[in-house]
């Protein structure tokens, strides 16, 4: 079972939960002078240490096609960065603890554990599995005064990213999202769209994450992340409450209107995907809906994604010469109506 | 590098300016920089300033305004052992180019890092290998500052029972 198709908790302001640790090994350079030879020996030392342990699962990224790294990065498993890069490279996951090391990405090793919902401590905890079976073994570039020390001098210290997704179609439609942007950048906090850094925020999704790494400790760091996200949730709901009368209705039809469209259209963009999503996503914490949950609409939310849906379905008979935007939309729309039927 | 102006002097200045919306960039000496812009105040930035920004994660607001007017020092043929890293690398890139630079360029560092994180140290997880050393650290300043308390408030026995477990734990390393 992937991650995103387990059950999570406050789902309705929540997507997903992620820790990031950035480690590096003392005697290797980092990416761009490190050679093909020294990123497969690091590989080599890494995945030995994973091979005998249960659960894990070792890709070697060469042997994937860029449509299968994209799908993972799709889903979340790795980054953009880690899926465009063409260097000796290696994944290690655990499913079961929904856990991810990416092997020589910008740092040697990026660990992230990746919850559905919001589990701030659950997700640490994850990450910090796997730092503390890597640091058994290998010898970590540290600094008393600068801690883990990283590629990019802004992720020294902690060497730690928690970032939480949030769904607030509320916050941005009372126009709110970019005084917050301002609000929690004072406070060492960034708010950024679903696709991270650079990238329009869509389906009213934004990733919550701490920027201080540096003194500052992990638990202080997940306790800020917390209590902001918290914050925030209560506003969305607050907001939401508020909406009565003719506004409550337009959401709610708007929310019908979606199912309608995921059920019944033939073809789906994923621009008019994100889109219904969020309508539906929105309708479905105003208004009981007894067949639809959070959780199987997050499903799509990343299976839908261009990637992912051309590799998961069949081209339908007769559609070989169509664009492949064409294909991919018919893709998704079946991917998406079977999920509701 | 040298200075794109009179390519004679190193350059240790970033020079940039807008006329009619056309945008126009150099690395300039400090010489050339101050007959561009004889007030020497805003559009100067250190040429690691302009660097960073490429990968600034606070939307380029920071770095013009917290890096230093002026590059810091920089040993020019110092190279890192580990990577073969010089200073104008790192500040080329904006990123360290192994683990060892930092000690290497410590001093070179020092600006950019104060202005990225300002001044404090980690206090975060340690690697299990240093982790008994960073508590015993952590327990001695603990023991000393208790001492100074202790002597100032005059319970000198009290500091003299702090004073031998410091010599104890100090002995051990």
């Amino acid at each position: 079972m992937y991650w995103y198709q387990k059950k999570g908790n406050e789902k309705d302001v929540v997507v997903s939960t992620r820790v990031r640790l950035a480690r590096n090994l003392a005697d290797y350079p980092f990416e761009g002078r490190l050679t093909p030879a020294k990123a497969e020996e690091i590989i080599r030392k890494v995945t030995s240490l994973f091979e005998k342990e249960a659960g894990y699962e070792i890709r070697n990224m060469a042997d994937l096609s860029h449509l299968q790294a994209l799908s993972l990065c799709e889903r979340h498993y790795i980054s953009p960065e880690f899926a465009e890069k063409s260097t000796p490279r290696a994944l290690i996951t655990q499913n079961e603890r929904d856990t991810a090391l990416m092997v020589c990405e910008e740092d040697h090793l990026r660990i992230q554990c990746i919850k559905n919902g919001l589990a701030i401590e659950d997700a640490y905890v994850g990450a910090t599995e796997i730092d503390d079976l890597l640091d058994e073994h290998l010898e970590y570039a540290y600094d008393e005064k600068l801690g883990y020390l990283t590629h990019c001098p802004t992720n020294l210290g902690t060497a730690m990213r928690v970032s939480v997704m949030m769904f607030l179609p509320a916050i941005t439609m009372a126009g709110q999202i970019e005084p917050l942007k301002l609000q929690l950048q004072k406070i060492g906090l960034a708010v950024r769209g679903l696709y991270g850094e650079g990238s329009d925020a869509s389906g009213c999704l934004y990733q919550i994450s701490n920027q201080v790494t540096l003194g500052i400790t992990e638990e202080g760091t997940l306790k800020k992340v917390r209590e902001i996200v918290s914050q925030i949730a209560e506003q969305e709901r607050r907001l939401r409450q508020s909406v009565q009368g003719a506004a409550f209705y337009k959401l709610i039809d708007r929310a019908s209107r979606a199912e309608g469209v995921f059920r019944h259209a033939r073809l789906l963009s994923s621009e008019e995907f994100l889109k219904l999503y969020a309508d539906l996503r929105l309708g479905l914490s105003l208004e009981e809906n007894g067949h639809l949950t959070y959780e199987m609409l997050d499903s799509l939310l990343f299976e839908a994604m261009p990637a992912t849906v051309s590799i998961g379905t069949k081209s339908e008979e007769g559609t070989q010469d169509l664009p492949e935007e064409y294909k991919r939309d018919l893709a998704r729309a079946r991917t998406v109506a079977a999920a509701l039927a | 590098m040298l200075c794109q102006n009179c390519k004679k002097n190193h350059a240790t200045y970033y020079y940039e300016e807008t006329i009619n919306g056309k945008k126009r960039s150099m690395a300039l000496c400090s010489v050339c920089a101050k007959k561009l812009n004889p007030e020497g105040e805003h559009p100067l930035d250190s040429l690691f300033s302009s660097a960073f920004e490429s990968f600034d994660p606070f939307g380029g607001q920071l770095y013009s305004s917290l890096f230093g007017k002026s590059a810091p020092t920089v040993t020019a043929d110092k190279k890192c052992p580990l990577c073969g890293a010089q200073y104008r690398d790192l500040a080329k890139s904006g990123k360290a180019g192994c683990p060892k630079c930092y000690e290497i360029f410590e001093e070179e560092l020092a600006g950019t890092l104060r202005s990225i994180h300002g001044n404090p140290t980690h206090i975060g997880r340690t690697p299990k290998r240093l982790r008994a050393q960073s508590q015993k650290r952590a327990e001695l300043e603990a023991l000393k500052k208790d001492l100074q308390a202790a002597i100032a408030a005059e319970e000198f026995e009290k500091a003299a029972s702090l004073r031998d477990r410091i010599r104890t734990l100090e002995s051990g390393k």
